[in-house]
């Protein structure tokens, strides 16, 4: 009953301690004209300083609240890929989005207060932590969504997600008192006490796992929780779209990805299942639907939705070091899909209505430069040689095939192949249609956005002709 | 003995009021029937020596949640709403899989409580759910979610300024 002073290490929460410091700040910057630069210019600076914290967290796994926080490099490393995406929302905010130089502080402080919830999920080894990280993250995403409330369709595709993201959440939450009920802890590490052979509340066990993978498979929009993506992107500002589409599947995979070393220690045959057939259907619906799409946005909605399929064969492989090939994934993805959605958003400043993919016609005679990171994006999320997209399937395929589950990867490469026909259809139109008066005008010149996007492209080659330094950092960082 | 008296009629009183809950026309009839099968849930934490809990529960449940249930029902001005499900062959292919995810779920619990002691997990947690037991629980071990809550109230505050504020 003596009251123990908890063993708090406030090194181990320090990043985030400052991103809310920042986000607080934030909250108090008056709105007025020309604030958007002072705006950007916090929350970039909170980010920064957070990506130079990493070289002093990398290879010591510092612990904190006993036990609760763990910094190993898995963690660093998907922290800092939701910094790098977050940091091009930023730009891409700053830049092009029509603000009605109303709210902006709040709109970066819940940039930032997600990108906390998302640092203490990927962090955490203990569900009711990863809960609540989740919690924030969601909390901050069902109202970037419906920032521009003047918009209809924001306000639908809010309620739209917030009721299935909700819906989500009780779900996971529900899957957590059956793994405490089952074993008397939320800790991943309850998974010590069973023995395959006992029988006892096994059943319980596998329960909560189940419907701890529906909480989470919501996340990261993967079939058959994959109904709220396109709807919540397209009607949500193009940036936060942007934004939603990478970084909480990053922060969903991460926790899957911690979830699955332990089940596949003790029972991989249920983890391998669920994963298996989540992966398969992602990528048949992903692919065939965004076939069909004519809308920009809603086609990189569902292509994403095909490219976590792809990414969650590399859990399959667990034992075999899927966890480099997962993460090496990751970070190419980051750069393809903010890169495509970098597109969408320079398209949406110049129109009113949703972006089609036949407003890039003619934009290789108009705009050489940014239909060439276009193109850059869509190879690579094909996987195409010499992108690193490529190189990212090829490394996630060998890993299926290695741990045994060539069926997956024969269903993996025929729907790569069937992807090939919306991919190449963006690039068909920017190149070989006549020239017609595009959207944009002419002139853009060079500006912070642009350069984002020409050093996104630039990195998607670089690191598909020489992957080695990153795959390198991402074995370091499954090694625990 | 009137332990397990007690305990048989508060669980029946539960079903019976959450059957109500889904099943009667009227919504407020229907809010309260929840509040009968909450009330029946704080008895069985009662039961179950966790005062503090059951005591939450009335606060938190009935007090707050329930009063919000009636007031936003009478805010909408809310008249009896019959179930129509659209009698397609669809509804059909979905009730059938829910009822067989039920079935799944109803066998595996019966798999592993029938016959069974159930010492592990939850089983061996003595309730000891004094406030001083819990505020120290809150306070050392759980230090770290407590403040995440706070974060998680300062977001939905702002939230919900942003939504509302013209």
């Amino acid at each position: 009953m003596d009251f123990t002073i908890p063993d708090v290490n406030f090194i181990s929460f320090a990043p985030e301690v400052i991103l809310l410091l920042f986000a607080t700040i934030l909250l108090f910057v008056q709105s007025g004209s020309g604030r958007r630069g002072v705006c950007a210019l916090l929350a970039f600076l909170a980010l920064v300083s957070n990506i130079l914290m990493t070289p002093f967290y990398w290879g010591k796994g510092i612990e904190g609240f006993g036990g609760l926080i763990i910094r190993d490099n898995f963690s660093i490393m998907c922290q800092t890929m939701i910094i790098v995406a977050v940091i091009l929302v930023i730009v891409y905010s700053y830049q092009y989005l029509v603000f009605e130089e109303k709210n902006l502080g709040e709109y970066y402080t819940l940039l930032l207060t997600s990108v906390v919830g998302m640092n203490i999920m990927i962090a955490s080894t203990n569900l009711m932590v990863i809960f609540m990280g989740m919690e924030i993250l969601s909390m901050s995403l069902y109202v970037l969504v419906a920032f521009f409330k003047t918009v209809r369709e924001g306000m639908e595709a809010s309620i739209k997600y917030f009721l299935l993201g909700a819906f989500a959440s009780a779900i996971f939450l529900l899957g957590i008192s059956f793994f405490y009920g089952a074993s008397g802890k939320t800790g991943l590490d309850a998974f010590v006490m069973f023995d395959a052979t006992s029988k006892l509340t096994v059943p319980f066990f596998f329960v909560g796992i189940s419907l701890i993978m529906v909480g989470l498979g919501f996340k990261i929009a993967s079939v058959p929780f994959h109904m709220w993506a396109p709807d919540a992107y397209e009607g949500a500002p193009t940036s936060v779209a942007s934004f939603l589409s990478v970084a909480p599947k990053i922060a969903g995979m991460a926790v899957i990805f911690r979830v699955g070393i332990e089940m596949s220690k003790y029972f991989p045959e249920v983890m391998l299942t669920i994963i298996a057939f989540m992966a398969v259907t992602s990528m048949i619906v992903g692919n065939f639907a965004a076939m069909r799409q004519s809308g920009l946005v809603r086609m990189l909605a569902y292509s994403g939705i095909a490219q976590v399929g792809y990414m969650m064969i590399s859990l399959l492989a667990i034992p075999q070091g899927g966890g480099s090939a997962l993460l090496f994934y990751l970070s190419i993805y980051v750069l393809m899909n903010m890169g495509a959605f970098g597109i969408a958003v320079l398209l949406s400043k110049k129109k009113d209505k949703r972006v089609q993919i036949n407003d890039l016609k003619g934009l290789a005679g108009e705009h050489p430069v940014i239909a060439f990171t276009m193109a850059v994006f869509m190879l690579s999320l094909a996987g195409i040689p010499p992108t690193g997209g490529f190189f990212a399937k090829f490394y996630v395929f060998t890993h299926g095939i290695e741990a045994g589950y060539l069926w997956v990867v024969i269903i993996a490469v025929i729907t790569t192949v069937a992807s090939l026909y919306y991919y190449f259809r963006v690039i068909v139109f920017m190149y070989m249609t006549e020239e017609e008066a595009g959207i944009l005008p002419k002139n853009i010149g060079i500006n912070l956005f642009n350069f984002a996007l020409i050093v996104a492209a630039l990195l998607i080659i670089v690191l598909g002709v020489i992957p080695g330094s990153l795959l390198e950092l991402a074995q370091q960082a499954v090694v625990f | 003995m009137i332990e397990q008296a007690v305990f048989w009629m508060l669980g029946a009183v539960m079903i019976v009021g959450a059957l109500g809950v889904i099943l009667l026309p009227n919504t407020i009839n229907s809010v309260m029937l929840l509040l009968l099968s909450m009330l029946a849930l704080a008895g069985i934490y009662v039961l179950m020596g966790a005062h503090v809990v059951a005591l939450f529960q009335i606060i938190i449940y009935i007090g707050a949640v329930l009063v919000l249930f009636i007031y936003v029902i009478m805010l909408l001005n809310l008249k009896e709403q019959g179930l129509k499900l659209p009698m397609q062959t669809f509804t059909y292919i979905i009730s059938g899989f829910s009822l067989g995810l039920l079935v799944v779920v109803v066998w595996l619990f019966w798999q592993s409580l029938w016959g069974t002691t159930f010492t592990g997990g939850a089983g061996n947690l003595k309730a000891s759910a004094t406030v001083h037991q819990l505020a120290v629980d809150l306070f050392s071990q759980h230090i770290l979610i407590f403040e995440l809550t706070s974060v998680l109230l300062l977001v939905a505050a702002i939230g919900a300024i942003i939504i509302s504020k013209k």
